[in-house]
């Protein structure tokens, strides 16, 4: 008797959050958007294209290490390889690089999978170091390789300023466009995995590989296409990332604390969250941004262990990210599926 | 004892000379075993006699050193455990494994039937609403229902026990492997347990189950094996396996078999 009541009321339940964060949602991108227009200062533009970066970037490891529970700390290959192949592609063959952000992404996946193939045989932390070490050794054959300019690396045709065809503008502002429509289709394609079954498979797989694939779930399969997708999207930033500073070297697109800074942003936000990665670029980023025009110019360091410290209390205070405060605070009815 | 039936031509599975060594240890030493369509079939065996090792070979987790496994005839040997569930056998593990994070509806949702599925048709869709209706009704079954939206890791352990169950009946099993199903589970819980598995059996799924509560396993079994050190040593009608001269040595050197966990 009291079923359909309760039914009814599950529904709207299940309504009402979704609908809320698609408002929220909508309303935020508007408001990002109108941002750049009303902020004129070529620095704060730069601050928020390197949010909206971290926003895709953090997406994309999310999708790996917060829902299949891969801590990938190799995702600075990715990044690389992505920026590499695209550039290159630019240099050596005029190949637009809004063809060639694909390619790279398509690159970047491939390489995904034939990490893929060997690191998946190890879990958690043996997962973590495996592709540490593989995202190492990535960025020291780039340094060795004489095509893609070794430690020089590669500036792009900036003397082509500006070009639509080559992704170069003088202006910030394409780029805040052209990184927040990343940004918007990226997020809901993560919406959209949540919402899937896939969702519940990775998250199954992160929470127990045995129990899921005795239901019939193939770990590999889906672990597999976690990080493909991943690498994909990351690649594709990598990009844009070239795009958008017009030089690459092995340094700057490939460094370990460039994937230590990506995993951050998921984990400080939220692991396996949508609204996670998004909350944690958009603290991390501005924070690291006022630590080191505040301290920075010493030439120490001291930005850094500032920025340092201030993560390191962040975290003691948000154990389990900032959705996982949100969660707390929200009534426990919101919760029922 | 080698098993004494065979009357029939196939039977659902087929357990031939299977033998398992770990380093300096021997779990499975050449065993047989035979379970026909629509029975329940019950293992018992002391600590160590390879029971789990078995349904560890059989679901695929651990590969066999030597012998067989057939499903309907057809070899399971060498297939992941993934691709066994897909073969239609199901198994609930020793101490239940529930995924905690997710909701009970949502554990249920992650056992439904993966033959055929792409991963690119997983990502694009949820799941269809009558996968969802069959998940609702299986939580229902296992008296799960009013908990549907809680986290699987909130639940008591008999109802992770449940929760399990019914998760591995949402991939339509012809065959489940039941590790002692009771153990840890309150008496009141394990009543409602052993009416389920009756009423699994009665719609045409096998289920073959190591069990400790001597009560309930001859209660529910048709027919049960005793194992040890690796071997069946015995195989009959429950209150006859009781009475086994083999089976009360195995569990004692000599004296009644009364014990209950």
């Amino acid at each position: 008797m009291g079923r359909p009541v309760r039914a009814e009321a599950s529904l709207v339940e299940r309504a009402g959050p979704s609908a809320r964060s698609a408002a929220l949602g909508a309303a935020a991108v508007a408001v990002l958007a109108a941002l750049p227009l009303l902020v004129e200062d070529i620095y704060y533009q730069h601050v928020l294209v390197i949010c909206l970066v971290y926003v895709v970037l953090g997406q994309a490891w999310n999708m790996v290490g917060g829902y299949a529970g891969q801590w990938s700390l190799g995702h600075a290959a990715f990044f690389g390889v992505g920026a590499y192949t695209s550039t290159l592609l630019l240099l050596r063959a005029t190949v637009s690089p809004w063809l060639g952000m694909f390619v790279g992404g398509f690159v970047a996946a491939t390489v995904a999978c034939l990490i893929a193939f060997p690191c998946f045989r190890l879990r958690t932390h043996y997962f973590a170091m495996a592709t540490l070490a593989i995202g190492e050794t990535v960025r020291v054959l780039f340094l060795a390789f004489d095509w893609t300019g070794g430690a020089t690396g590669l500036v792009l045709p900036v003397q082509r300023i500006p070009s639509s065809y080559d992704m170069l503008w003088a202006s910030k502002l394409p780029y805040f466009y052209v990184i927040l429509a990343v940004a918007v289709v990226v997020t809901l394609l993560i919406v959209q995995v949540e919402r899937s079954r896939l969702g519940v498979y990775l998250r199954a797989i992160n929470q127990d590989e045995e129990a899921a694939a005795r239901l019939g779930i193939e770990p590999r399969r889906y672990k597999l296409a976690a990080l493909a997708g991943s690498a994909f999207v990351t690649g594709l930033t990598g990009t844009f990332y070239a795009q958008y500073t017009t030089y690459i070297d092995p340094f700057s697109v490939m460094s370990p604390m460039l994937s230590v800074r990506i995993v951050l942003v998921p984990v400080f936000g939220g692991l396996g969250t949508v609204a996670g990665p998004i909350i944690g670029a958009f603290t991390l980023i501005p924070l690291s941004e006022i630590t080191r025009t505040t301290w920075g110019g010493r030439g120490v360091g001291i930005d850094q262990v500032v920025y340092g410290a201030i993560i390191v209390w962040l975290t003691v205070w948000t154990p389990g990210g900032v959705m996982a405060l949100v969660r707390r605070w929200r009534p426990r009815a919101a919760r029922a599926t | 004892m080698a098993p004494a039936r065979g009357a029939r031509d196939m039977s659902l599975l087929e357990v031939e000379g299977l033998s398992k060594h770990f380093v300096g240890v021997t779990a499975l030493d050449g065993l047989h075993l035979r379970v026909d369509a629509g029975e329940i079939v019950g293992l018992i065996g002391p600590n160590g006699s390879g029971k789990t090792t078995l349904f560890h070979c059989i679901a695929g987790a651990l590969s066999p050193d030597h012998g067989d496994i057939r499903l309907n005839g057809e070899s399971l040997l060498g297939l992941s455990p993934a691709a066994v569930c897909g073969h239609g056998v199901g198994r609930t593990f020793q101490l239940a494994r529930v995924f905690a994070g997710l909701t009970a509806l949502e554990n249920v949702l992650a056992g439904q039937s993966h033959r055929e599925e792409s991963v690119l048709a997983a990502a694009v869709r949820g799941s269809a609403p009558t996968v969802r209706r069959r998940a609702r009704e299986l939580l229902e079954f296992v008296g799960l229902d009013e908990l549907a939206g809680e986290r699987g890791g909130e639940l008591s352990y008999g109802q992770q026990r449940l929760l399990e169950l019914a998760a591995v009946l949402m991939g339509e099993p012809r065959l489940i492997l039941l590790d002692e199903p009771t153990a840890g589970v309150n008496p009141v819980l394990v009543d409602r347990l052993l009416a389920r598995l009756r009423e699994i059996n009665r719609s045409g799924i096998t289920i073959v189950l190591i069990e400790h509560n001597m009560e309930a396993v001859m209660s529910l079994s048709g027919r049960m094996y005793a194992l040890a050190m690796g071997r069946t040593i015995a195989e009959g009608a429950p209150e006859a396996l009781r009475e086994s001269p083999a089976v009360l040595e195995a569990y004692f050197g000599a004296g009644r078999l009364s014990v209950r966990r």
